[in-house]
């Protein structure tokens, strides 16, 4: 199996007036081709920002990639041009935004918006790129594609807008696909059917999925494995079905807690986690989840854990881990 | 969307009417009228003869009640009869027609300058943000927006007979009859006009083009690669002209005013001249005339604007 993303250490920090933002401090983690990972948190945790770090998107001012490294498919893309990271993205790294309202614009067809990209990675022509536009909306499930193409994005709902997302992202087959919280501005019907299309997706075109998003409901039926964020640090990864089965971080412990779960008891009542995400300006010492933690000892408020094995490439940041496992 | 037109053309009836009332009692409400100014001569340095005045008053018809004179007025207007002036004795028609084409060569030559100048600095300001050239010319809009234009015109003519001996040729010079003279008489009313809209078009479109940068869209077009230059010339630009483009009639209607400085200042025979010396003399039906003119100017305009902004933004459907 080959790796097809790896990141190290990437710190990613937007200087703001009041305060240094380390939005994403120190985040390590690799990506296997044709594997799905998901990475999950609470708002405001650093998942976004990790994202666009990869795309090399952050705006700056004011914010800037301070150190680490991200290698895709052999290529260090902190050390390429800014020309060059153009041939990477929307060719080789497809992505997916968390606001499908916002993200087409309102001005230019639906069918420019596919072609574009069609024509400056594959070097299309206006017309083959039109016909490949047709058949990516029709691959995407917009009935009635070629009228279509000649739409604006208000005339699409929510959940349409995505799927010309997805049909963007995957245009010129790329190796990686990002998607940011795909989902989470639509109703609850849609979210199901736009995860399943990209899950049907990645899979036949055999494309590699970073998964952004808070539900772990997604996690579990759609990742390999997970990145469990919290102010800015991984705080747990494993595979999917290991961190389900063994928690071991009390805050991935809290959010599997604060959803119901189909396979526990009706009468296990939920347990949101208590408190407010930090402030990723002025993050106390030690480890930044222990104001809320129910385990916290002294020795949390000092030392910030760092990732540790509790099994077979199952990592997880806490002093606490023994308690945890105990206690569950 | 010809629906549209009509429906705006007959919401455009009440506007009309109330401005030439408008202009009608502000006229009359002047202290001395035009009998007054046609027995003194335009300087009013005369002696008053009451008798002669009344004479004249009796003739133009101004001794009749006001509703009277309006209604006559308005009644003519709307047969294409405007009278003719107190002084000259020339149509009000010939008066009009035979300027209008200076002055609508200056406001169309002054806007087009405004845009040439005003939005590529917009752009250019935006995406060079905070550095040298935006400071620059974000510190020039401010000068000129801050400069009245008849003092900046005056400078400029000062200027340009101080130090090249040079000045506009006087006289009356159609572009297609002179066009070198015209060229000259116009060229530096228009440059007066054009960088003070620069100014507020640059204004305008920086502070759209900043907007639009931010937007999420943006970042999908960076997201597909696109090189930065499509991505402001494609995605960013259109949508940063949509309110640029919208205030062009607000914009366009100072620049109209404008131009009756300017003509004043630099001697062109145009509308704008014409209005400051009709409103010296009371010139009734001339003044009346002009804002007429005006009004239905700048009526136009906003429905010419209103069809590029739905051309602009597809959001936007007239039918
Ligand atoms: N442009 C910016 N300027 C300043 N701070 C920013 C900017 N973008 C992100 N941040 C900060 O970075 C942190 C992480 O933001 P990010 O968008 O990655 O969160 P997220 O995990 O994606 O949350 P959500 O689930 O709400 O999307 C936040 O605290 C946010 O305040
Ligand atoms: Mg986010």
């Amino acid at each position: 199996m080959t790796t097809l993303l790896e990141v190290q250490d990437l710190r990613t920090q937007f200087t703001t007036d009041e305060a240094l933002v380390k939005a994403v401090d120190g985040v390590s983690f690799t990506l296997e081709e044709g594997k799905t990972l998901a990475l999950v948190g609470e708002s405001g945790c650093g998942k976004s920002v990790s994202a666009l770090s990869v795309m090399r998107l952050i705006p700056w001012p004011p914010g800037r990639i301070v150190s680490g490294s991200i290698v895709f498919d052999g290529v260090d893309l902190l050390a390429l041009r800014e020309h060059e990271m153009g041939r990477i993205r929307g060719k080789e790294i497809g992505m997916v935004f968390q606001e499908p309202m916002t993200s087409l614009n309102p001005v230019l067809t639906i069918g420019r918006q596919l072609t574009e990209a069609l024509e400056l990675h594959l070097g299309m022509s206006r017309y083959d790129a039109n016909q490949r536009a047709a058949e990516l909306l029709r691959q995407v499930g917009i009935p009635d594609a070629e009228s279509r193409l000649a739409q604006y994005p208000h005339q699409f709902s929510g959940g349409m807008r995505q799927r010309v997302m997805i049909a963007m992202a995957i245009s010129c087959n790329p190796k990686l696909v990002i998607a940011d919280e795909p989902t989470t501005a639509l109703d609850v019907t849609i979210q199901a059917q736009v995860l399943e299309l990209m899950k049907e997706l990645t899979q036949r075109l055999g494309v590699s999925l970073i998964i952004i998003t808070h539900n772990l409901g997604v996690v579990a039926r759609y990742a390999d494995d997970v990145n469990v964020m919290y102010a800015g640090k991984i705080i747990e990864r494993g595979s999917a079905a290991q961190v389900y089965a063994n928690p071991s971080h009390p805050y991935t412990l809290g959010l599997l807690k604060s959803v119901p779960r189909l396979d526990q008891p009706k009468t296990e009542s939920l347990d949101p986690i208590q408190g407010q995400p930090p402030d990723l300006g002025n993050l106390p010492p030690g480890c930044a989840f222990q104001p809320r933690c129910r385990y916290a000892v002294e020795r949390c408020t000092a030392d910030t854990p760092i990732l540790e094995s509790v099994g077979d490439g199952h990592e997880a940041a806490c002093w606490q881990i023994a308690e945890v496992a105990a206690a569950h | 969307m010809g629906q549209y037109v009509l429906r705006r053309a007959i919401l455009a009836v009440p506007t009309i009417f109330a401005s030439t009332l408008v202009v009608f009692l502000v006229l009359r409400v002047l202290p001395g009228d035009v009998a007054l100014f046609i027995a003194l001569g335009t300087d009013a340095s005369g002696v008053a003869d009451e008798a002669a005045i009344e004479a004249i008053r009796e003739e133009l018809g101004l001794n009749r009640p006001l509703p009277v004179q309006y209604f006559v007025w308005i009644g003519n207007a709307l047969r294409g009869e405007f009278g003719e002036s107190a002084f000259t004795h020339r149509t009000v028609a010939y008066e009009i027609t035979s300027r209008l084409p200076l002055t609508v060569q200056l406001a169309l030559m002054g806007q087009i300058l405004a845009f040439a100048i005003g939005i590529p600095l917009g752009i250019v300001s935006a995406m060079r943000r905070d550095k040298a050239v935006d400071t620059i010319s974000r510190f020039w809009s401010i000068l000129f927006l801050a400069m009245p234009q008849f003092w900046v015109a005056l400078m400029l003519l000062l200027f340009t007979s101080r130090v090249f001996n040079w000045s506009p040729p006087l006289g009356y010079f159609l572009l297609w009859e002179h066009p070198g003279n015209n060229m000259l008489q116009l060229g530096p009313a228009a440059l007066v006009l054009g960088v003070g809209g620069a100014a507020i078009a640059a204004r305008m479109t920086r502070s759209s083009m900043l907007e639009v940068l931010g937007e999420d869209y943006i970042r999908t077009a960076r997201a597909k690669g696109l090189m930065p230059g499509v991505v402001i010339i494609r995605h960013a630009l259109r949508n940063a002209l949509i309110p640029v483009i919208s205030l062009s009639a607000v914009t366009f209607a100072f620049l109209l005013a404008g131009t009756v400085i300017l003509e004043t200042v630099y001697s062109i025979p145009g509308l704008g001249s014409l209005m400051l010396t009709s409103i010296r003399t009371r010139d009734y039906e001339v003044i009346q005339a002009l804002v007429l003119i005006s009004v239905v100017v700048v009526i136009l305009l906003n429905l010419v604007v209103d069809i590029v902004y739905a051309w602009l933004d597809p959001r936007i459907s007239y039918s």
